[in-house]
């Protein structure tokens, strides 16, 4: 089971270039090797999960701010859905609004990370989250 | 008075028997008539049907100066009306009356060229078998009454100048309803002369179409029960003019009693150009509202959306130093840690403009805030190490506030306090007093004090007295300090004393009350 869940891979969902080359980076560094897919927006990111050649992610790190579908709009979508709602979410921004917050945990997030603006602070955020789901268990 | 001359001649305790045609004596049946008729406190004078005069009294002489010996015999207007200001024919009306009275109010002369008022009354006198018998003349002197006429026309002449002068139109009317007083601004505002509207009623002239029944009923119920919700205040209402062309007013009736009658004053305002003049204030304010609150998402969404290249621009420039270190020699290494700098910099001049952008969007609940409490952790987390002493009195009040907001205040005037400190050991005083509607509260510093010209400046945003690369500062800090003071209805100012100190003083109502408007 955990061989299996350390294969599963990581859906990130961001819009930004650099931020998303930041999160490689980073993975890269705390020595992650599971595969990481980037979809640039919510839209994407249920597209690949309707995809059913691909397997279930282990953990969506999921930006709120994205063109199309943003990230509250994307986690509405798959929280209402039998077979995507039990994926774990993370939510990576920069938005540290009380309501982001509010709505975000509202819709049974994992938790909520703030992107920092020192990225040596962000590879520590990144760590804790590496953490989390390396000691969590998942439903599938 | 006008009874007894009326009934003289037939009164039977008087002995008209005596009568010869020319003579009265009283004397001989009632001695005493002829003495009470002497001294009775009007002047008396009659004369034979030809208008001679046969008698006449002690008060006539008292009047006109003439004793009865010169009167007897003559014509009245030969002595007694000679002075008269009356017409001769009037004069010579007045002698002989066989039918009728006369009655007349008129200047007449003393004797001595003294004016006088004199009220005359004529009557003819005749026997029992109505015979005509002479004429009674009753004299009295009405200078009081002229007097006081002459006040009453003075005082009439006065208010109807005060009516008339007044900038709001002054109407008056009875409790018929009808209008009996109409002055100039009146006939201004309605177009209608006070004598067009004297008689009508104010439902028929200024009441608009539509509220002429309900004004109706208001008047009938109040002279029934006495109340007027309408009475003796100011309302602003509609009115019409004589074109039938709709106004706004503003009116005050005021309902007066006098004996068992009642009559209403009015007045009126025409308030059209302030009711427009409000509707483009209003309008004005309603759309200044709305730029002030688009100027506060501006901000938020700006400095938010502004941050998101910069972090990228953050993180490229730190990889490219780390990754291209061996490539750089000293000089290319010190440009990039400029660089970094000035990015760090922008960054937190953007995390000012949000958070000075979020005072009054969030963090306004108000609840019991101890002061002691968090003035006491925040010197925790401010003294690291030597040289800094924070002195905090025993009994920090516990304030109705924000507990951010009130965090945010001290920690940013004690860590100022800190930051621009001069002296080898920095002290730091929090003190306060009790004032019967805030609390004043102090840090006061031994720092190096800010020059008076820079009290003001020192609260706007952005503005630093220190260059940047000195000492690294946002000139944030204290704008949002300020603005979040006054947003609950304190304030905040300083005393300073260069080389010795600087104290901020603020106020933290008792009951804080939130003022959006900042």
């Amino acid at each position: 089971m955990d061989q299996m869940k350390d294969q599963k891979s990581i859906l990130l969902i961001e819009d930004d270039l650099v931020d998303a080359m930041t999160v490689k980076k980073v993975l890269k560094e705390l020595n992650v090797e599971r595969p990481l897919t980037v979809c640039k927006n919510g839209e994407e990111g249920l597209e690949f999960l309707e995809n059913n050649l691909n397997n279930l992610p282990g953990i969506i790190l999921l930006d709120l701010n994205m063109p199309k579908m943003n990230g509250l709009e994307f986690l509405k979508a798959i929280k209402s859905h039998p077979k995507f709602q039990v994926i774990p979410v993370v939510v990576l921004t920069t938005s540290d609004d009380h309501n982001d917050k509010l709505e975000s945990y509202k819709l049974s997030i994992a938790g909520y990370m703030l992107k920092s603006f020192d990225y040596k602070k962000f590879i520590e955020v990144m760590r804790s989250v590496k953490h989390y789901w390396e000691v969590s268990e998942l439903s599938y | 008075m006008k009874d007894q001359s009326e009934n003289f001649p037939t009164t039977p305790s008087l002995p008209l028997k005596k009568w010869d045609g020319l003579k009265i004596d009283l004397s001989e049946q009632y001695p005493d008539a002829n003495a009470l008729l002497e001294n009775i406190d009007e002047g008396l004078i009659i004369a034979d049907p030809i208008g001679h005069i046969i008698f006449s009294n002690n008060r006539v002489e008292d009047l006109t100066g003439f004793h009865k010996e010169e009167l007897v015999g003559t014509l009245i207007d030969q002595k007694l009306l000679s002075g008269a200001d009356l017409a001769e024919e009037t004069k010579k009306e007045l002698i002989g009356i066989e039918h009728g009275k006369r009655e007349l109010t008129f200047e007449n002369k003393h004797k001595k060229g003294i004016a006088w008022w004199t009220s005359l009354k004529a009557s003819p006198f005749k026997s029992p078998e109505g015979k005509y018998l002479g004429v009674i003349y009753i004299l009295d002197d009405v200078g009081h009454y002229k007097q006081a006429e002459k006040v009453v026309q003075e005082n009439d002449a006065k208010m109807r100048a005060i009516i008339d002068s007044a900038l709001d139109a002054v109407i008056v009317i009875n409790q018929e309803g009808k209008i009996t007083e109409w002055n100039s601004q009146a006939e201004q505002i309605f177009g209608w002369s006070a004598d067009e509207v004297k008689g009508v009623t104010i439902s028929d002239t200024i009441i608009p179409r539509q509220y002429k029944s309900s004004h109706d009923k208001g008047f009938e119920h109040f002279l029934k029960t006495g109340e007027g919700p309408a009475l003796n205040q100011r309302l602003e209402i509609k009115a019409v003019n004589r074109l039938d062309r709709e106004f706004p007013i503003e009116l005050t009736i005021i309902p007066i009693q006098l004996g068992e009658e009642y009559f209403f004053s009015a007045f009126i305002r025409d308030i059209s150009q302030r009711k427009a003049q409000e509707e483009k204030r209003e309008k004005l304010l309603n759309q200044l509202a709305q730029a002030n609150a688009e100027l506060k998402d501006f901000a938020y969404i700006v400095s938010h959306d502004l941050k998101a290249p910069l972090r990228a621009i953050s993180s490229l420039s730190q990889w490219i130093s780390e990754d291209y270190e061996e490539q750089f020699d000293e000089e290319g290494k010190q440009q990039f840690a400029l660089l970094r700098g000035r990015v760090n910099r922008m960054s937190e001049l953007i995390t000012g403009i949000l958070n000075y952008s979020k005072i009054g969007r969030v963090n306004t609940e108000i609840y019991h805030v101890n002061l002691q409490t968090l003035v006491e952790e925040i010197k925790e987390m401010l003294v690291i190490g030597e040289g800094i002493e924070i002195t905090i009195p025993k009994e920090l009040p516990t304030v109705s506030y924000n507990k951010v907001s009130a965090q945010q205040i001290f920690q940013n005037l004690m860590s100022n306090a800190i930051k621009y400190n001069d002296k080898e050991t920095c002290k730091i005083e929090v003190g306060f007093t009790h004032g019967s509607h805030h609390h004043t509260f102090w840090v006061k510093d031994n720092g190096p004090g800010i020059d008076e010209k820079y009290h003001d400046k020192i609260f706007k945003i952005f503005q630093t007295l220190r260059p940047r690369d000195e000492v690294e500062a946002t000139g944030v800090g204290l704008s949002i300090v300020k603005k979040t003071l006054n947003l609950f209805g304190g304030n905040i100012w300083i005393e300073s004393e260069l080389d010795t100190g600087t104290s901020f003083l603020f106020t933290i109502p008792h009951e804080p009350q939130l003022n959006l408007e900042i």
